[in-house]
C-alpha cells in the first residue's frame, strides 16, 4: 500500500562526469538532493547555480573561403591588433587558409590574402611582437613570416631565422621551437628583434636532446618560459633567468617528467594557471607542480575514459584550445573516435571549484572547430569563433539557438540514475514541477525513465499556463 | 534567483526575470529514476534551474524472495 507523498527538490551540483558510474545513491536530505554530476551535458553552458542552459548558436563570419571555387580547411585564427603611435590603435582578423594567409579589417568578412603559395592543411602558429604579427606552422617547407599590418604582403621573418613551427615571447626575446631538423632545442632572437636569430642576444638551449620526444609547446608564464615535451615520454621544464649571459642567465630547470604537451595550440593560460592537454588528458600546470602525474590532479579526471576512449589520439596533436573568459570556459576541440575532424569540444567551466565539465558536439553536432580563438567584435566584444575544415568561420555563442541562423542543434542533459536512498524501496512517480527561466513560448523536453521501462516523454511549456491536471 | 510566483492555480508567470513552474504528471513504480531533458529546435533554447519530484513509497516486500 502506498505511503504518503514525499518531496524531493533537485538541484545541479556538478558537470559532467563519466567516470562516477551510472548511478547515484544519495538520498535527500530534508526533501533536498544535489546531483553531484552528469551523464550527459551535450551543447550546455553552467548558470552559476549549475542549472545547464543550452549554448548559444553560431553565426558566419563572411562567406565562404575558396581556391579557384574549392572549400579550403580554415587551420588558424588571429587577433592581431596595433598600437601605433598616434594614439588610434588598428585590428586586423587573420586567417590562414589553405595556402593562404589573409587578413580582414571588419566584421563584414571580406578577406585579402597577405601571403599565397603556403603549404595547406599545416598547424599554424600566430604571435604579436615588436610591432609585427609573425606566424609559421608545422611545415618543414614554409619559412616563419612577419607582417606589419600595412605592406601588401609578408615578408620572411628573417634570413637567419630558423623554421620553426611555433613560437613565444618572453622577455623582450621571441622563442621558438619545432624545427624538425633540431626537435629538441630552443631557439631564441635578438633582443626586441625577432627577425635577427645569429648574434646579438640571440642563441639557443637544447631541452634533452635525444630523449624520445620534441618540443612540443612553449609559454611565458610567472616570469619564466615553461617548455613542453611530448608526445611519448612527456616532460616539463622551466627556463630561469633574464638574460642569455651574466648573473641572472637562461637556465634549464627539470619540472616534472610524465606529464608533457602534444602541441601549441592546445596550451593556454586561465586565470594564474596553465592549461594543456596530453597523451593522458588534460592538465593544470598547478596541479601537476602539487601532485606531479599523480592522476587524481588531472583536470580531465572526471571525464578521463571519454577522453582516452571517445576521441581519436592519432591527430590529438592538432586539437586547439582557448580561454574564453568572458564565459569562464576552457575549451578544446578533438575529432572523435573515428574522425579526423575536430567536431567535439571539451568544455571547462573554470569558475566553479572544482571546474565543471561539459561537451558540445557530442551527442548531437554542434559546429566543428577545425581551429579556435578569442577575437574582439563590434562593441569591444571578446568572442569565441571557429574555422572549419569546410571554409567557414563561425562566431559560436550567439544569442540565436541555431547554427549558422538556421540549423538546429540539441541541448541535452542526462542524469545517472537516482534512486533516492534506497534501490531496495520501490516508489510510485506522481508528479514534478520544474522550475525554470522561460526563453520563449515554446516547449522543451523532459523524460523519465523507470528502471528498465523505456523512457516516458513529458514536453514542458516555457510559455502560457498549464494547470496540474 | 528568481521569484517564485504559487499564489495562482495557473503556475508562474512570464517576464519580470520570474521562473516559472510548470507542473506535470508522472506515472509508474520505479527502484532507480533517470532524468533527461533536451532542446532541439532551432532557436529555442531552455533554461531549467531545479526540479521537484513527488513520489510515493510502496515498500520493500516485492523485492524479497519468498521465505
Amino acid at each position: 500500500m502506498a505511503d504518503k507523498l514525499s518531496k524531493v527538490i533537485i538541484t545541479f551540483a556538478g558537470g559532467l562526469a563519466t567516470d562516477f558510474g551510472p548511478s547515484f545513491t544519495g538520498a535527500p536530505q530534508g526533501q533536498a538532493m544535489q546531483l553531484p554530476f552528469f551523464l550527459r551535458a551535450d551543447n550546455v553552458l553552467f548558470e552559476l547555480d549549475g542549472a545547464p542552459r543550452k549554448v548559444g548558436g553560431s553565426t558566419l563570419y563572411g562567406p565562404r573561403l575558396d581556391e579557384s571555387g574549392v572549400a579550403v580547411s580554415v587551420q588558424g585564427l588571429y587577433d592581431f591588433w596595433l598600437q601605433g603611435t598616434g594614439g588610434s590603435e588598428t585590428q586586423n582578423y587573420i586567417t590562414y587558409a589553405g595556402t593562404q594567409l589573409l587578413r580582414s579589417t571588419s566584421l563584414s568578412g571580406t578577406w585579402t590574402a597577405i601571403k599565397t603559395g603556403l603549404e595547406a592543411d599545416k598547424q599554424p602558429c600566430f604571435e604579436t611582437f615588436t610591432a609585427k604579427m609573425i606566424w609559421a606552422s608545422t611545415s618543414t617547407v614554409d619559412v616563419p613570416q612577419r607582417w606589419d599590418g600595412a605592406a601588401a604582403s609578408t615578408s620572411d621573418l628573417g634570413a637567419t631565422a630558423p623554421r620553426f613551427s611555433f613560437m613565444a615571447k618572453h622577455k623582450n626575446l621571441l622563442f621558438a621551437a619545432g624545427v624538425a631538423s633540431l626537435p629538441s632545442r630552443l631557439y631564441f632572437s635578438d633582443t626586441l628583434d625577432p627577425t635577427v636569430w645569429t648574434g646579438g642576444t640571440s642563441g639557443s638551449i637544447d631541452i634533452d636532446p635525444d630523449d624520445g620526444d620534441r618540443i612540443t609547446s612553449i609559454i611565458s608564464h610567472k616570469n619564466e618560459l615553461i617548455v613542453f615535451k611530448g608526445p611519448n615520454r612527456l616532460s616539463v621544464h622551466r627556463i630561469t633567468g633574464s638574460s642569455p649571459t651574466g648573473a641572472d642567465a637562461f637556465a634549464r630547470v627539470p619540472f616534472v617528467t610524465g606529464v608533457g604537451g602534444i602541441n601549441q595550440n592546445g596550451l593556454f593560460r586561465i586565470n594564474d594557471d596553465l592549461v594543456f592537454p596530453s597523451p593522458r588528458g588534460l592538465h593544470s600546470l598547478a596541479a601537476t607542480a602539487a601532485f606531479g602525474d599523480y592522476v587524481e590532479a588531472f583536470l580531465a579526471r572526471p571525464i578521463l575514459t571519454l577522453y582516452q576512449d571517445q576521441l581519436n589520439h592519432t591527430v590529438l596533436n592538432t586539437n586547439w584550445g582557448a580561454n574564453y573568459s568572458a564565459r569562464g570556459l576552457a575549451v578544446w576541440s578533438f575529432a572523435p573516435s573515428g574522425s579526423t575532424v575536430k567536431s567535439v569540444y571539451l568544455v571547462y567551466d573554470y569558475r566553479f571549484q572544482p571546474g565543471r565539465w561539459a561537451t558540445w558536439g557530442s551527442s548531437s553536432p554542434y559546429v566543428s572547430a577545425n581551429c579556435l580563438s578569442v577575437m574582439q567584435v563590434t562593441g569591444r566584444k571578446h568572442k569565441l569563433f571557429a574555422g572549419t575544415a569546410g571554409g567557414y568561420v563561425h562566431q559560436l555563442d550567439v544569442s540565436d539557438r541555431a547554427i549558422a541562423s538556421g540549423t538546429a542543434y540539441t541541448g541535452d542533459v542526462v542524469t545517472p540514475f537516482l534512486n533516492f536512498g534506497t534501490s531496495a524501496i520501490k516508489k510510485g512517480a506522481h508528479a514534478g514541477f520544474w522550475s525554470l527561466l522561460p526563453k520563449g513560448n515554446y516547449d522543451f523536453n523532459f523524460e523519465y525513465t523507470r528502471d528498465s521501462n523505456a523512457a516516458q516523454a513529458v514536453a514542458i511549456a516555457q510559455g502560457g499556463g498549464n494547470t496540474l491536471g | 534567483m528568481g521569484i517564485f510566483t504559487l499564489d495562482d492555480p495557473i503556475l508562474g508567470k512570464l517576464g519580470g526575470g520570474q521562473y516559472r513552474t510548470v507542473p506535470f504528471r508522472m506515472q509508474g513504480d520505479f527502484r532507480d529514476l533517470q532524468l533527461r531533458w533536451y532542446q532541439s529546435v532551432a532557436s529555442q533554447d531552455m533554461e531549467p534551474h531545479y526540479l521537484e519530484l513527488f513520489m510515493t513509497s510502496e515498500g520493500v516486500h516485492e523485492a524479497l524472495p519468498a521465505s
